[in-house]
């Protein structure tokens, strides 16, 4: 191929692409990323703050049965432990106070992140308005789902950021932290079970079943009896008190 | 069916010991682990509750008291029961009033969360997503099975593997494809992991080398690579980058070490003869890989191995993990670590294994040697199991206070090896104490023993344990059915002390030890081992078998002895020796192979069903129970119907028989020692004979000669009796003749008077004089010693500190539930102070009142004259302390806390020496002259009588001769910080003469009573507020004097009890067709006077007015109305299943409640919600097939019973509904099931899923639907168990 032909092929690829990109930017409109730094994104930041929070809540959550503030509780090394399953009697087996412990623990987590995330966004705000963009933020939900081994975060949102006449909108942040909660949640869902309707959990032989899980019984004031459910790739412990079939002391 | 029931009992048995039977999963056993139905433990204990907590039911749930339920508590707990008086007080609602389980939103049911894929029994109040009244267990849905999704298998239900694949984003498949039943959790682990795997190779490389990927075929799929099937990424035809067994690293979720090559793809188990793991590159199974453990090798196991091999097994005790310096590998940092453990005897135990830890002796020692038998587990101590898993050992404490103790099988286990199984089990140590109740009724001591002895053997945990201190002469000898495990008391709670104290009160018992002068040689002595040491020793070995009482150790050996006490009317009290207290300190340490025996088949079989007597009314069966457990008495006798039946004659001496009334203690004394020879009549034929010899052997009785003598010498004398009475009486009958020389009547005459002569000498002497001594043995509650300077060796030996282990160590110890470090401190380090005391006023009683209140004391005033208290009336008074303490009483000055004997706190005439606060004492004072006069009657019998009356009534409070009563107090606290200064308290007794006639205080039953349908009598009970005899007449009021009919009642003061002095009476019932029947009861006080004699010391008081009694008759029989279940066929889904029992009745007595029964067994046990006309047993399990029957008894109170019977076979239904019949008719397809089902079709393919499926009308046996010919019908059913049927193709045109 001679030099003419190539440079009209170039000639060629170069209007095309000038073309294209006419086009492109004709059809999209204002719906451009912005360049809003090197190491600086929305979506990133955003995932930070939220996946920060989801350790700090999960961690406590975690210590305390489930719940960031725990009303029907029992202090052990100075921890409140939330009582999954309780009766107040002698000899009865326990209640379930929290049946539908999975979706509770994740109507939780979710209230928890939903006082955190609007920090999380004055902060994004902050940030993004240092580095002048103005930024319109309309409407957001919070979505928080349980999975085994995951904690998905998704947040549907009207985030518009404009900067030199450039806008960009963001319909959804999305973000998910390796948080054993769904998975211990069960085991402490079956143990409780087993305990309101045996009067005890075989957790020796589901810790044995499922070596992934290191589940510690400890009695607590001769009447309660405090669980502590590990699992073992993570390090994370659930713990729990449980009361029931109490048996008073010389009857 | 065998077969199938033996498995099923091996089921029920592991559910029970509430054991995983780890065991049982390495056997490889396809028996399922399923943990249904094991309600066993909770029946037993509502069975118990509803024996004991009526008696001992301080904040405790009473079956005798009301509950209402509270939906959401100011706690924030949901469906709580409180007592309906405090109730609405505690609820952030009103509450409703009636039980939980006849709320709709507290009664337990179902939640299912389908979002989250889990089933949970709960109420509705607090189940936010789905709920029903179905227990789980009988929701197909929730029973568990294998739920497998692409490569891996969870053991879940269909509700939870539903969510499971919804998390995952997959569709549903075809019905059954996913979710299937499996026989047991492994089965279905077991089918994880079963997708084919091999290379993925992928795209050109560095050097022309290809890239690889080990994984499934499907995960190779999502890579767009090559599968190779079998093949590792280093195998060499492959043509990879990859170079083979660059190192060796553990899997995630998988137990062995891998190889894996230069991209870190895994391959095969490590093996260090690499060849033979690299396989040539392809995939070696773990079957075909090396052996890691090799038997031989035992113990060494796999030490060696492991550097060798990494095939590791986790059922067999190995798992991949990081090397510890104690282990080696050829290549790598990671091995098949040692999950075994060695425990604290340095032996191994394999992962999984469990076993029993002891903090002391347990059991029983010495079984079967009468006095020396005892049941040695130590205060404080307490049954735990360790438990081996993952090479670490954890222990669990098996509840607290010995509520439950730790039972350990053996089985052995592939290899030839054992494997030990431990389970924490309720300790039934309350059915050895109702055992003891089948004694009643029967008066044949052998008889009784016999009854008491077959019901005790039945249990497990009990034994019969045997006292005789007659050595050879007396009565005080019985057995009782004991705990082998005694219980734990809380001897920190108040509320628990003094029910520890009614629990130690049934080994308080009196002993009357009597020696008797006889003419030569040394005195007679009956119940001789009464006041010697061992006598002592037996009785506390007794006490010490009960619960935690009587003198013993703690924890650390030391030791305590203010759990008994001896007293003796006279002397010195028998003391126990220091060798029995070194013996108790043995105690201490554990022996090794102690263990606690399982529980029988028998006891699984009646599901720990407490035995009842069907055929004694509720409330008779519920006096027993009350009489057994020492609340009538109210004294320190021990009121065992083992004790009392045994020894009639011992009823009598025991002190607060209650009901063994009538009979003084002296006269029961005569007849105890009465062992002389009763002559007979010789036949009448001479009544001078008959005379003579009666004659004397009624003066040889009436001065108390009788039992000093020899038979032989008493035989003598009754024979000299006749024959001088035989002489006489020939004379006087005109007989003639000589004897011996003489006129017969002369000869009788002279042996009149040599008989006369003798018996004079034989009462100036004294032969026969009795002297008796009463030994009060005095069971308390053990308590442990003062101060708390042991009380960081709590959770010493590896074994845990609980509450029950540091209260155990030291009064001075307390348990820090919220502490990281120190669980066991002592309270009372810094505290050098002694209690100080002052009145209590919260105690006091109306008409009473503190006066002269002072540091030293205060004055009672009470509202008869002169601020004094009515004879007989009950009393109480109290005082508080600024601490916890331990107060003691005297009735004269005393030097010291250490030399006071009795502790400051009665209740039901108990003592109790738990440390408090509040120190409470409840007793009535008699007046002076009933005193006197009953003294008056003693010293008549005794000798010694002026040294020994103040004991004599030693559980009185006696006036002095001004009718002052002092009491003066000291009291210690937990340090042993006492009193020096007495604290004391005063009131007088009113001195009037005793106008007031006796009060009747209480009829049981009261009045208006019923009687049962074609009873003729009925028995009755009333207690009175002072000794005195009643009489009673039908229809009109009469004067005592004229009343015909007498009532049996307690005329000893000493006979006294809470109640007040007891009577009962038969009354005739009504005649068929009379309404009802009246009667006057009228009593007279005062019986030891005798109004006949003249001069006697008093007047005595009669009603004026007779107290009215109605009987009322049963108009109409006890029925049952229905049983359920009432099928003769039951269907069940699985096996174990649980059962309700609902039985209806009428009639009966009105207003009087009904009780039912099943049997089970051989036992009747009564159902858990019964006394009304519906009655429900909740919960029996079932688990095999067959024919069951269950006799059905109810009865009300009054003695109306009915009977009935429950029958049905259990057949499970694990069959889908078969098609019998397909048929059209009216353009509708209709299809004919053996069963009630549901039948679904489709018009596509047999591959669908029964919930997207058109619905057929019908749910029983006939089904519909619009019929089209053009098109083909793919029909399956679902029984109401989900089971299904095949699919049915019903093709267009064909019908």
């Amino acid at each position: 191929m001679n030099n003419k032909g190539q440079i009209a092929i170039f000639i060629i690829v170069g209007v095309l692409i000038f073309v294209s990109l006419t086009v492109f930017f004709l059809v999209r409109d204002t719906e451009v990323t912005l360049p809003t730094g090197t190491e600086f994104g929305p979506e990133r930041f955003m995932g930070s703050c939220v996946r920060q929070s989801l350790r700090e809540t999960t961690d406590m959550m975690l210590s305390q049965g489930g719940f960031v503030n725990p009303k029907n509780a029992v202090v052990s090394n100075g921890t409140t432990v939330t009582y999954l399953c309780k009766n107040i009697n002698y000899y009865e087996s326990c209640i379930a106070q929290h049946p539908a412990y999975l979706s509770e623990l994740q109507e939780e987590l979710r209230a928890q992140l939903a006082e955190d995330i609007p920090s999380c966004l004055d902060s994004l705000k902050t940030e993004l308005e240092r580095r002048n963009y103005e930024v319109q933020l309309e409407d957001y939900d919070i979505k928080v789902a349980l999975k085994p081994e995951i904690v998905d975060v998704s947040i549907p949102i009207e985030l518009t950021l404009t900067k030199n006449d450039v806008v960009q909108r963001i319909s959804q942040l999305d973000t998910s932290l390796r948080i054993p909660l769904y998975n211990l949640g069960r085991v402490a869902n079956e143990l409780v079970s087993q305990e309101a309707r045996f009067c005890y959990s075989e957790y020796v032989g589901y810790m044995l079943l499922y070596p992934s899980y290191d589940i510690r019984v400890k009695t607590l004031s001769d009447t309660t009896k405090g669980y502590s459910v590990t699992h073992l790739p993570t390090d994370k412990t659930l713990q729990f008190a449980i009361r029931g079939c109490v048996i008073p002391a010389g009857i | 069916m065998t077969h199938k029931k033996s498995i099923a009992w091996f089921e029920l048995v592991l559910l029970v010991s509430a054991s995983v039977a780890f065991s049982y999963i390495m056997n490889d056993a396809s028996q399922g682990l399923t943990l249904y139905g094991n309600d066993s433990e909770h029946a037993f204990i509502v069975a118990v509750r509803g024996l004991f907590i009526a008696f001992f039911g301080h904040n405790l749930v009473s079956a005798e008291e009301v509950l209402w339920t509270c939906p959401l508590d100011k706690n924030g707990v949901y469906c709580q029961e409180y007592g309906y008086q405090i109730c609405d007080g505690n609820c952030t609602t009103s509450c409703i009033q009636t039980r939980r389980e006849f709320t709709s939103e507290c009664r337990i049911g179902t939640c299912i969360d389908a979002s989250k894929g889990t089933c949970t029994p709960s109420p509705q109040r607090n189940c936010n997503t789905t709920w029903t009244e179905t227990p789980l267990s009988d929701i197909p849905a929730c029973r568990p099975g294998c739920c497998i999704v692409g490569s891996e298998a969870q053991f879940m239900s269909q509700v939870g593997c539903d969510a499971w694949r919804a998390d995952l984003g997959l569709e549903d498949d075809e019905v059954g494809a996913i979710f299937e039943p499996v026989g047991s959790e492994l089965e279905c682990l077991a089918k994880a992991n079963g997708q084919e795997e091999g290379a993925c190779v992928l795209g050109i490389g560095t050097f022309g080398l290809r890239n690889c990927k080990f994984g499934t075929k499907e995960q190779c799929a999502g890579l767009s690579g090559t599968f190779y099937s079998g093949f590792l990424c280093s195998h060499p035809a492959l043509n990879t980058s990859c170079e083979p067994q660059a190192t060796t690293k553990c899997v995630a979720g998988n137990d062995e070490v891998y190889w894996f090559d230069s991209c870190g793809n895994r391959e095969n188990i490590y093996n260090s003869l690499k060849p033979i793991s690299f396989n040539g590159g392809l995939l070696l199974s773990k079957n075909q890989s090396c052996d890691l453990v090799d038997p031989a090798r035992e113990p060494n196991r796999f030490s060696v191995q492991q550097k060798s091999c990494g095939n590791c097994n986790y059922l067999q005790g190995s798992r991949c993990g990081p090397k510890t310096t104690a282990e080696f590998a050829s290549i790598g940092d990671v091995v098949c670590r040692d999950i075994s453990c060695v425990d604290e005897t340095g032996k191994r135990r394999s992962h999984g294994e469990s076993w029993c830890a002891f903090d002391s002796r347990i059991g029983v020692e010495d079984e079967g040697k009468v006095n020396a038998q005892r049941s040695v587990d130590v205060p404080g101590s307490q049954h735990y199991r360790k438990t081996c898993a993952n090479g670490k050992i954890t222990t669990e404490t098996c509840g607290s206070f010995r509520n439950q103790i730790c039972v350990e099988s053996v089985v052995d286990v592939p290899g030839g090896k054992d494997f030990s199984e431990a389970a924490c089990r309720l300790n039934q140590w309350q059915l050895c104490l109702a055992a003891n109740q089948q004694a009643e009724g029967l008066d044949d001591p052998a008889e009784a023993t016999q009854a008491v002895a077959e019901e005790c053997e039945k249990h497990t945990d009990c034994t019969m344990t045997s006292i005789d201190l007659t050595n050879g002469r007396g009565t005080f000898a019985f057995s009782t059915c004991v705990p082998k495990y005694p219980p734990g008391f809380d001897l920190q709670s108040s509320a628990n002390g003094d029910e520890a104290q009614a629990l130690c009160s049934f080994g308080t018992v009196q002993c009357k030890y009597v020696t008797v002068k006889k003419l030569f040689g040394s005195k007679k002595k009956y119940n001789a081992g009464c006041v010697d040491s061992s006598g002592a020793e037996a009785m506390n070995n007794f006490c010490m078998s009960l619960g935690d009482c009587g003198a013993h150790i703690n924890l650390e050996g030391d030791y305590s002895g203010k759990g008994f006490r001896v007293s003796t009317s006279r002397g010195d009290a028998p003391g126990i020796t220091s060798g029995y207290i070194a013996g108790l300190k043995l105690l201490q340490n554990p022996t090794a192979n102690q263990k606690v025996e399982p529980l029988s088949e028998a006891e699984l079989v009646s599901l720990y069903g407490l035995p009842s007597d069907a055929s004694a009314s509720p409330e008779e069966t519920q006096k027993k129970i009350f009489d057994s457990m020492m609340m009538i008495s109210g004294a320190s006798g021990i009121l065992l119907a083992s004790l009392i039946y045994l020894a009639p004659e011992a009823t009598l001496i025991s002190i607060g028989s209650g009901l063994g009334l009538g009979t003084s203690g002296t006269g029961a004394i005569i007849t105890a020692v009465g062992d002389y020879p009763v002559l007979g009549a010789y036949g009448g034929a001479a009544a001078g004979l008959l005379i003579g010899a009666a004659g004397v052997a009624y003066i040889l009785d009436a001065l108390g000669i009788t039992a000093g003598l020899d038979p032989a010498i008493t035989y003598a004398l009754i024979g000299l009796g006749a024959f001088s009475g035989a002489a006489i009486g020939w004379s006087l009958g005109g007989g003639g003749g000589t004897l011996l020389g003489a006129a017969p009547w002369v000869l009788g005459a002279w042996g009149l008077v040599a008989l006369v002569v003798i018996i004079a000498i034989f009462y100036f002497l004294g032969i026969g004089k009795k002297k008796e001594t009463t030994i009060n043995f005095q069971c308390l509650p053990w308590q442990p010693p003062l101060g708390g300077a042991n009380c960081n060796a709590c959770g010493a030996e590896g074994l845990l500190c609980t509450k029950y282990a540091c209260q155990s160590l030291g009064q001075a110890c307390r348990y820090v539930e919220d502490s990281a470090e120190e669980q066991c401190v002592n309270a009372g380090i810094d505290d050098v102070s002694a209690p100080v005391i002052r009145e209590d006023a919260s105690v006091i009683l109306t008409n009473y009142r503190y006066t002269q209140l002072s540091e030293r004391g205060y004055h009672l005033e009470g509202p008869a004259e002169r601020g004094c208290i009515p004879r007989f009336e009950r009393v109480q008074l109290g005082i508080a302390t600024n601490e916890l303490s331990q107060c003691k009483v005297a009735r004269v000055h005393t030097e010291s806390f250490d030399v006071m004997e009795e502790y400051f706190a009665r209740f039901n005439g108990n003592e109790n020496p738990l440390f408090r606060r509040n120190h409470t004492m409840i007793f009535s004072v008699p007046s002076n002259e009933a005193i006197e006069n009953e003294q008056a009657i003693d010293e008549e019998f005794d000798e010694d009588g002026s040294d020994e009356q103040a004991m004599h009534y030693s559980n009185l409070f006696l006036p002095d001769g001004s009718g002052n009563v002092n009491l003066y107090v000291r009291c210690t606290d937990a340090n042993g910080n006492k009193n020096l200064q007495e604290y004391a308290i005063n009131f007088c007794v009113t001195d009037e003469p005793d106008m007031t006639p006796p009060v009747i205080r209480q009829f049981s039953p009261a009045s208006p009573a019923y009687s049962a349908l074609g009873a003729t009598e009925r028995r009755i009970h009333f207690w009175l507020n002072e000794p005195a005899e009643c009489r009673w007449s039908e229809s009109t009021d009469q004067d005592y004097a004229t009343m015909t009919n007498e009532a049996t009642c307690a005329t000893s003061l000493s006979d006294g009890t809470p109640q007040g002095w007891a009577c009962n009476a038969t009354l005739p019932t009504p005649a068929s067709g009379v309404n009802e029947r009246s009667f006057y009861v009228r009593c007279k006080d005062q019986p030891w006077i005798n109004e006949s004699e003249s001069g006697s010391n008093g007047t005595r008081n009669t009603n004026n007015q007779g107290v009215n009694y109605i009987i009322k008759p049963t108009l109409n029989a006890l029925q049952i109305n229905s049983v359920a279940p009432d099928k003769d066929t039951i269907f069940v889904l699985g096996l174990p299943y649980r059962l309700n029992f609902t039985v209806t009745t009428t009639g009966g007595a009105s207003g009087q409640a009904r009780y039912c029964s099943y049997k089970n067994n051989n036992d009747f046990i009564r159902f858990f919600e019964t006394g009304g006309d519906t009655h429900r047993q909740p919960g029996l399990t079932m688990v095999s097939e067959g024919n069951y029957s269950y006799p059905i008894a109810c009865e009300d109170s009054v003695g109306n019973n009915a009977s009935s019977e429950i029958r049905f076979e259990l057949v499970v239904d694990d069959q889908g509904p078969a098609i019998t019949r397909i048929y059209t008719s009216n353009n509708r397809l209709t299809i004919i099931t053996n069963e009630h089902a549901r039948c679904v079709f489709k018009t596509t393919s047999c591959s669908f899923a029964f919930a997207n499926s058109t619905l057929m009308d019908g749910d029983t046996f006939e089904h519909s639907t619009p019929f089209s010919r053009d098109v083909n019908h793919y029909i399956y059913c679902q029984d109401s168990f989900g089971n299904p049927s095949g699919c049915v193709t019903v093709r267009g045109g064909t019908l």
